[in-house]
């Protein structure tokens, strides 16, 4: 479903992202882990091209992220078809981003009635199911700053899910919540992955990612420095990754 | 004294047209421009932006009455001239535009940079993605400074009275010197600017109230 080819990302003189392939298969969840500053932050918001790269090409159900190659150069594909690659694999973020003017059902129906041009009715009926997926049907006329941060984040994941990306991409989603809020948004997260959904996930919590992720991927300094499946958090191989476990306690 | 009034007021208020004239035009005209500029500033090119920051420097910089004084007396050196009124309508409205630019630049600005990212993130076009999320939101936080602007251009158009355009300023003065009642024109012509200005700032108080009711919002993110 999503294949990233020899990736490459700088910003000046620095590079964030080296070399980093990686193969996610439909239905299933990759998680990236790597310490603050390793680049797993930047690889998914290319893959959503909310970051241009200089190199390498990422596909998205086999179509091109980005940029295509004309005669042989490389040129940014047209806008129209970057918004429509990015409505087909939308991201989640860490502090929510919720529209802040808009309660949550219009902050789900938005992007049906501005981007898939639904007609308001249905769209609004689409998401009051999508906010009943996510168990917020009874705070679908709050505003953003009246829900707590487990709910922005449901209500987050229900505005992506509305656009049923082939992909969802999740960025630490969980980061800015104690443990009761972050175990409500993981419980939506995993019921997603029984569903089948392909995901990317930035993440730190390592025990939820051993539990869902098919395979996981461990980034340092731009690189990947080690892959596999969930085994890696229990048995790793690199030392990098031994060191990064041992200061979250795991290993 | 009191006796003259009656004839007075009505001297007075013809002056009033002009007035109204010039600080409607100009405040739409500078909202329009600097509505356009504002943009301009914010997503522009270097060179652009560089030039909008020039001329707002100026705008602020230089005081409103020599800027007036360059479109009265300048230009016409250069062969382009017009009327009193129009002349002052257009110093008045660059001026305007370049406030106003710097109000909606701000305004554009302090809705989080995440927010559009969001919008673009779900495949909303850089159109759609500031109509319905980025402007909503930063009208809210221009308001109070638009209608500080409009009320300071409603103020300002009587600088142009210095320039021979009978506004309400020019007459006011002109009755002063004909009939030496000055404490008293003067008391008209206070309550007169204080009476137009009135409603817009209560227009502003409505607006925020309104928006901030939906928007107590703010304080999410």
């Amino acid at each position: 479903m999503i294949e990233v080819r020899e990736l490459k990302k700088s910003f000046g003189e620095r590079v964030i992202l080296d070399q980093v392939s990686l193969t996610v298969p439909q239905g299933t969840v990759c998680g990236i882990l790597g310490p603050s500053g390793s680049g797993k932050s930047t690889l998914l918001r290319c893959v959503n091209f909310l970051e241009s790269f200089e190199a390498g090409e990422i596909i998205i159900d086999g179509e091109p992220v980005g940029y295509r190659s004309v005669e042989g150069r490389r040129e940014p594909l047209p806008r129209k078809t970057i918004a429509r690659m990015r409505s087909q694999c939308c991201m989640v973020f860490q502090q929510f981003n919720l529209f802040a003017h808009m309660t949550a059902l219009e902050n789900v129906s938005i992007a049906l009635i501005k981007v898939r041009k639904m007609p308001k009715r249905s769209a609004l009926e689409a998401a009051e199911g999508l906010l009943g997926k996510v168990g917020l049907t009874h705070r679908k006329d709050a505003y953003p700053a009246f829900l707590s941060g487990g709910e922005q984040q449901r209500v987050a994941i229900a505005r992506a899910l509305a656009m049923q990306p082939k992909v969802l991409l999740l960025d630490e989603v969980t980061s800015a919540l104690d443990p009761e809020r972050s175990a409500e948004v993981l419980d939506v997260i995993a019921d997603l992955s029984r569903e089948g959904m392909t995901m990317m996930m930035v993440t730190h919590q390592v025990h939820f990612a051993r539990e869902i992720c098919n395979q996981i991927i461990f980034m340092d300094g731009g690189v990947i420095v080690e892959r596999g499946d969930s085994s890696m958090i229990t048995d790793p191989s690199s030392d990098r990754l031994k060191s990064f476990l041992r200061h979250l306690r795991l290993v | 004294m009191l006796a003259e009034m009656p004839n007075l007021v009505p001297i007075l208020l013809s002056g009033m047209q002009a007035t109204l004239i010039l600080a409607l035009s100009t405040i739409l005209i500078g909202t329009c421009v600097g509505t356009v500029l504002g943009c301009l500033a914010v997503w522009g090119g270097a060179i652009i932006r560089i030039l909008l920051y020039a001329l707002v420097t100026i705008a602020r910089g230089v005081p409103l009455v020599v800027q007036v004084f360059a479109v009265f007396f300048v230009l016409p050196v250069y062969g382009i001239q017009f009327s009193a009124m129009t002349s002052a309508a257009i110093a008045l409205s660059v001026f305007a535009s370049l406030t106003i630019m710097e109000i909606v630049r701000a305004g554009i600005k302090a809705v989080s940079h995440e927010q559009y990212q969001a919008a673009l993130s779900l495949g909303f076009s850089f159109r759609d993605a500031l109509m319905s999320i980025v402007f909503p939101q930063a009208l809210r936080i221009m308001i109070p400074g638009l209608v500080n602007q409009g009320v300071f251009l409603v103020k300002a158009t009587s600088v142009v009275s210095l320039f021979g355009v009978t506004e309400f300023m020019f007459v006011a003065k002109e009755q002063i010197e004909r009939t030496l009642l000055g404490f008293e024109i003067m008391a008209v012509v206070w309550i007169m600017y204080t009476l137009i200005c009135f409603p817009l700032t209560q227009l502003g108080r409505t607006l925020e109230a309104r928006l901030n009711v939906r928007g107590a919002a703010q304080a999410a993110s």
